[in-house]
């Protein structure tokens, strides 16, 4: 988690915020489909949905974040996270699909940009893109079960 | 031979060596049972022919100079007694052993030594298998059976030396490795620790000290080694080159390397050799003291410590070989269970029966829509869903198993550890005509004999304080299954001591598992027991309680969509009820909706269903009666469970739910009706959410979550 990765990003944005994922942990995008409510859920986690059979857990980082998203998702991101030892799929809503780019160590930094929304606790870094900084997840520490942030 | 006909034969053998061990459990409570004799001859008779045609030609060999004493015990020439049982006992595990090991296996010391007691026993083999064995002195006296336990265990299960006799690549084989540098190594600039350090580099090393030489502080020499060091140690390299990182110090030391396990025998029981017979094997202690510790009939390690014969290190670091090697073998034999399934030929029919039928039914629908003419077609479709539903519950009921074989391998267990321990206990099962399915009852065994070595160590007591209790010495342990809905109850229960209350709530207030003020139930209780960590035992035994159990066993039966649950009384005794699923693929649900979302519930709980023409909530009334039974229920509003928004409509319906236990009237909007469930199990993002089991994927695409009907029921229980 103290690394700073490099290669290529998966970029998507939420509200104003510029998010990356590492490629190696995106499994496909997709539009919103209907999500079913968990019951007793934490408020992060919307609901469930099913992809091809499989039941993926689908997230709102900005709950995670502790604030309050406005307007509808367009897009989830599924990706794989760890938990324990077990591997899982967890959807990621977001407003839009941006870009995928490389990011270096140079473009790098490990603080997290002042004013972003993300907690350091869910960032591996930040990346400079030409006109913003984009923030790193760490999904791992997305999906694990530290109950709401903040 | 082909490998197809190989697996047919260790499929068979496996089965015959479990019933040949049964037949023997049984012996030995009733040595007359002249039946039970004749069913293990024949098992015996069947391993011995097939043996032969399948081309294992030592198995064969060797089960005929088995078969010959279960000839003469049925002749009565030979009587029953446990010293037989125990040479049969161990003459099947070399069987499984050599079933392993595949048709190449050839005679080991064991098989040899075994051989020779066989002779002694009942005398040489006559006639066709024998050949080889024709030079044996054919004047042994025979009936001496009452053998030393010492010498019956070290021949039975002695090591199985001659390390590269058929070791093939790949395998690891585990070392024991025992250094004592003489005193004057350090002053010859030899560092033990980096030899050491070397030996690790090669393997997996298990390293204990030896101490028992280091001498009183007074006397004590600060520049010469006292200390020595027995290393296990599982690798892949032989035993020369293991010899090779001791070349420079070979003369200033004691070097000895013994083979403890060849990467290959496996054992059904994983058993490794008894703590005794390794402190014998290291020298720790002679002949003469094992027998007296043997005669204490408590757990050998502990008495041998307690006597100072031994150090408590070396007793641990027996320990830890003794587990190491039982892994191990553990490990050989999961990867060699067989993956197949017997299935009673009426099954099979009946799948036959049904894939006919769906042909059939294919060809009519085809017809149909090709003739244009759709009238047929919604006749067609009720005739699928029928079909598909009897298609369903006859696939399922090929997976499905009795428990009887998984519990009657709990006779050798007990018998075993309970000898172990000193006890005296008898084992009785019932309901194991039980069914499960196949993948369930595999995941099962681990935490049944987690919960019966339990039982065994810590349940029963020791016959003397039973004695002074005014109980029978004999303790008993209960298995017993029962179908219960769409789920069964497997009950453990021991007549032993039962759970002592105090000791657990001063043990979970040390652990900081409660504030130690907190007054908890009994049943809370019993429920820290699952906690991992937990244990009330101080010291560890190599039977039970290394700090890790319970809270397993638990995982292991939450990942089953179970549940576990303890009753004890002290004293009186325990029981442990798992309760566990059918099967884990498909149920038969009822679909109901409430606000926005459907949910599923299992339909094995469901009694009645019917419309609440009033809304019991706004009567404020708390109970609602059964239209079916009169019966006065207490009524759950699903949407204050699930925290849904809003009332819901005027007209809503109830279900009644319930088990044995706990009976209620489920409050939903809209029943939608009858859904055959896939279940998709939850990930680990939403497990911990206990009114939902799992989920599952509509007609329409979506998911719906299947209700934890039992866990809902208990949780308004609770506040009730």
């Amino acid at each position: 988690m103290s690394t700073v990765p490099q290669g290529e990003f998966l970029t998507f944005k939420i509200g104003e915020d510029h998010y990356a994922l590492h490629v190696s942990r995106v499994t496909e995008t997709m539009q919103t489909t209907a999500i079913t409510r968990v019951p007793k859920a934490p408020a992060h986690i919307r609901g469930v949905v099913n992809i091809r059979g499989t039941v993926v857990t689908v997230m709102d980082l900005p709950r995670r974040f502790g604030y309050e998203h406005e307007g509808e998702y367009t897009s989830i991101i599924v990706a794989e996270a760890e938990v324990g030892d077990e591997r899982v799929s967890v959807g990621i809503l977001a407003d839009s699909i941006t870009h995928v780019v490389r990011l270096t160590g140079d473009d790098m930094e490990k603080l997290p940009a002042v004013g972003s929304h993300a907690d350091c606790e869910y960032v591996l870094g930040v990346g400079k893109l030409e006109d913003a900084f984009v923030v790193v997840l760490d999904v791992d520490a997305v999906v694990k079960k530290t109950g709401d942030c903040r | 031979m082909n490998d197809a006909a190989h697996a047919v034969f260790y499929d068979e053998a496996t089965e015959l060596l479990d019933a040949l061990e049964r037949d023997l459990m049984h012996l030995e409570n009733e040595p007359e049972d002249a039946d039970t004799i004749h069913n293990a001859f024949r098992s015996l008779h069947t391993i011995k022919g097939a043996a032969g045609v399948v081309g294992f030609p030592e198995m064969s060999r060797f089960s005929h100079g088995l078969e010959t004493l279960f000839d003469r015990m049925r002749t009565g020439e030979q009587p029953v007694t446990r010293d037989t049982i125990d040479l049969a006992l161990a003459a099947s595990d070399y069987l499984r052993d050599l079933l392993v090991e595949g048709p190449e296996a050839e005679e080991t010391e064991t098989g040899a030594a075994l051989r020779a007691r066989l002779e002694e026993v009942s005398g040489p083999p006559a006639g066709a298998a024998g050949g080889r064995h024709d030079a044996v002195d054919q004047g042994t006296t025979e009936g001496d059976a009452a053998g030393s336990p010492v010498a019956d265990n070290s021949s039975a299960a002695g090591p199985t030396v001659g390390a590269d006799g058929n070791k093939s690549l790949g395998r690891a084989a585990t070392y024991r490795v025992r250094f004592k540098p003489q005193p004057s190594l350090l002053t010859r600039g030899a560092d033990p620790l980096r030899l050491i350090g070397e030996l690790r580099e090669l393997g997996d090393c298990l390293v204990f000290p030896v101490v028992s030489a280091v001498p009183d502080l007074t006397e004590l020499n600060p520049e010469h080694c006292h200390l020595g060091w027995t290393i296990v140690i599982t690798t892949h390299v032989d035993e020369n080159e293991l010899r090779d990182v001791f070349i420079f110090v070979e003369d200033y030391s004691d070097l000895e390397i013994e083979l403890l396990d060849d990467g290959q025998s496996e054992d059904e029981n994983a058993d490794y050799k008894r703590i005794g017979e390794i402190l014998y094997e290291r020298g720790d202690l002679d002949d003469h003291e094992v027998r007296q510790i043997l005669a204490e009939r408590e757990p050998f390690g502990a008495v041998a410590a307690n006597r100072g014969l031994v150090t408590k290190g070396s007793v641990e670091s027996a320990l830890e070989e003794q587990n190491l090697v039982r892994k191990l073998r553990e490990g050989r034999r999961e990867a060699l269970a067989s993956n197949t399934t017997r299935v009673p030929n009426h099954k099979l029919d009946d799948l036959v029966n049904l894939v006919g039928e769906l042909v059939t039914l294919q060809a009519r629908l085809s017809q149909s829509t090709a003739d244009d003419d759709l009238r047929d077609v919604g006749g067609i479709a009720e005739n699928l869903e029928l079909l598909t539903s009897r298609l369903r519950e006859s696939t399922m009921s090929i997976r499905l198993v009795p428990l009887a074989d998984t519990f009657s391998s709990f006779h050798r267990l007990v018998r075993d550890l309970s000898r172990e321990l000193g006890k005296e206990i008898h084992l009785t099962t019932s309901g194991g005509d039980t069914e499960l399915d196949k993948n369930v009852i595999g995941l099962l065994r681990d935490p049944l004999m987690h919960i019966v070595r339990n039982a065994v160590d810590h349940g029963i007591e020791q016959p003397d304080e039973r004695r002074a209790n005014d109980k029978p010495v004999r303790g008993e342990i209960h298995i017993e299954a029962e179908p219960a809905g769409a789920d069964v109850l497997i009950r453990v229960t021991d007549d032993g001591r039962g759970l002592d209350s105090e000791r657990i709530h001063a043990r979970a207030v040390e652990r900081g598992l409660i504030p130690p003020g907190a007054h908890p139930s009994r049943q809370e209780l019993y429920g820290l027991i699952f906690q991992p960590g937990f244990s009330t035992t101080t010291t560890a035994t190599d039977v039970s309680g290394r700090g890790v159990g319970m809270d397993v066993v638990k995982k292991n039966v939450e990942n089953l969509s179970g549940g576990v649950e303890i009753d004890s009384e002290v004293s009186v005794g325990t029981t442990v009820t798992l309760r566990i699923p059918l099967t884990l693929a498909i149920i038969d649900s009822l679909l109901v909706e409430i606000g926005e979302e459907r949910y599923v519930v299992n339909l094995s709980y469901v009694d009645e269903c019917f419309i609440l023409r009033e809304d019991p909530l706004a009567g404020r009334k708390a109970t609602v009666a059964s239209r079916n039974t009169g019966e006065v229920l207490p009524f759950v509003d699903l949407r204050s469970v699930l925290d849904i928004p809003d009332r819901g409509p005027e007209i809503r319906n109830a279900i009644v739910v319930g088990d044995d236990d706990h009976k209620a009237a489920l409050v939903v909007d809209r029943i939608v009706g009858q859904y055959q469930s896939v279940i998709k199990n939850l990930d680990a993002t939403l497990r911990d959410i206990d009114e939902v089991s799992g989920s599952t994927i509509l007609g329409n695409g979506r998911v719906a979550f299947i209700l934890d009907v039992v866990k809902i029921l208990r949780s308004i229980a609770v506040t009730a």
